[in-house]
């Protein structure tokens, strides 16, 4: 739906005092007409829309209008802060990680030691990952990263969490009962590697340093990131293999 | 934190079916990203 300029306005007729109850079911309704509106060139749709949208797409839309009005927000920033979430910090960031690791083990080491400096010093730094802790997959430990509090995640190097990553039924059984969760990933390990589950808070993160694939013997940095999968680096999956890749 | 939000070891949350990676839109609706911002 887009929503034209008089949806706005109505959203701070009377004050920003106003009732939000109110405005919301005025917006509502303003928005209702609008869209049934007989001729409505605004208005090319495929789907029934005799609903009018959610309420909380409308409170947002809402409380966007007020603080671009007031001046509070510059919706360019607003432009901004998508674009960089979307296309700048995402999971290939740690896959450069995870590759570097695999490449030089002076770095591995530092990474282990101190994750912070080691992964800041390829310019993955900032919001939500001020301290990190890289945790490393042997032929006989398995790391798996939950938060069980909430969504706790290390946004510099992995992006934004994925949706099961915050749901209730991965928070709740990561911890009690591991090897069934990375069962419904397809991940099947032998009972005689132990799972370690680290559980994230507002402070620490953690990033898994999957084991390196077999058969990547003289790979380059730039190859060995593309068998790094994001949810490798959750622990939820192991990296790809080089067949994965199409590759021998 | 012992409240609502403390999931650890809880039960009866049912399967997590998890969408495969690479198929998963960015933001599920448009709101989500505008309300991060």
């Amino acid at each position: 739906v887009t929503f034209a300029k008089p949806v706005y306005a109505i959203s701070t007729r009377g004050g920003t005092h106003a009732c939000v109850k109110h405005w919301l079911a005025e917006l509502r309704i303003h928005v209702h007409k609008k869209m049934n509106a007989p001729g409505n060139s605004e208005h090319h749709h495929d789907h029934d829309h005799t609903d009018p949208p959610s309420e909380v797409e409308l409170r947002v839309r809402a409380l966007e209008s007020l603080l671009v009005e007031k001046g509070l927000v510059d919706p360019t920033a607003i432009d901004a802060l998508i674009d960089t979430y979307e296309n700048r910090i995402g999971p290939r960031n740690g896959a450069k990680v995870v590759a570097r690791a695999w490449s030089d083990p002076t770095f591995k080491q530092w990474l282990l030691e101190d994750a912070t400096a080691a992964i800041g010093s390829l310019g993955y730094s900032g919001r939500q990952g001020e301290h990190m802790k890289v945790v490393e997959n042997t032929p006989k430990i398995h790391n798996l990263v939950v938060c069980t509090l909430c969504s706790c995640y290390p946004w510099p190097v992995l992006g934004l969490p994925p949706v099961w990553y915050k749901s209730a039924p991965y928070r709740a059984r990561a911890v009690a009962d591991p090897r069934g969760v990375l069962k419904e990933f397809g991940t099947e390990l032998s009972e005689d590697i132990e799972i370690r589950v680290w559980d994230s808070t507002s402070e620490m993160r953690f990033l898994v340093l999957p084991i390196r694939p077999d058969g990547t013997e003289g790979w380059s940095e730039q190859e060995l990131a593309a068998l790094v999968t994001r949810n490798a680096m959750i622990g939820v999956e192991t990296a790809k293999s080089p067949k994965d890749l199409g590759r021998k | 934190m012992n409240s609502a939000h403390d999931l650890g070891g809880m039960r009866d949350f049912g399967p997590i079916n998890p969408e495969p990676e690479g198929e998963e839109p960015f933001f599920h609706a448009e709101w989500k990203s505008v309300c991060l911002a």
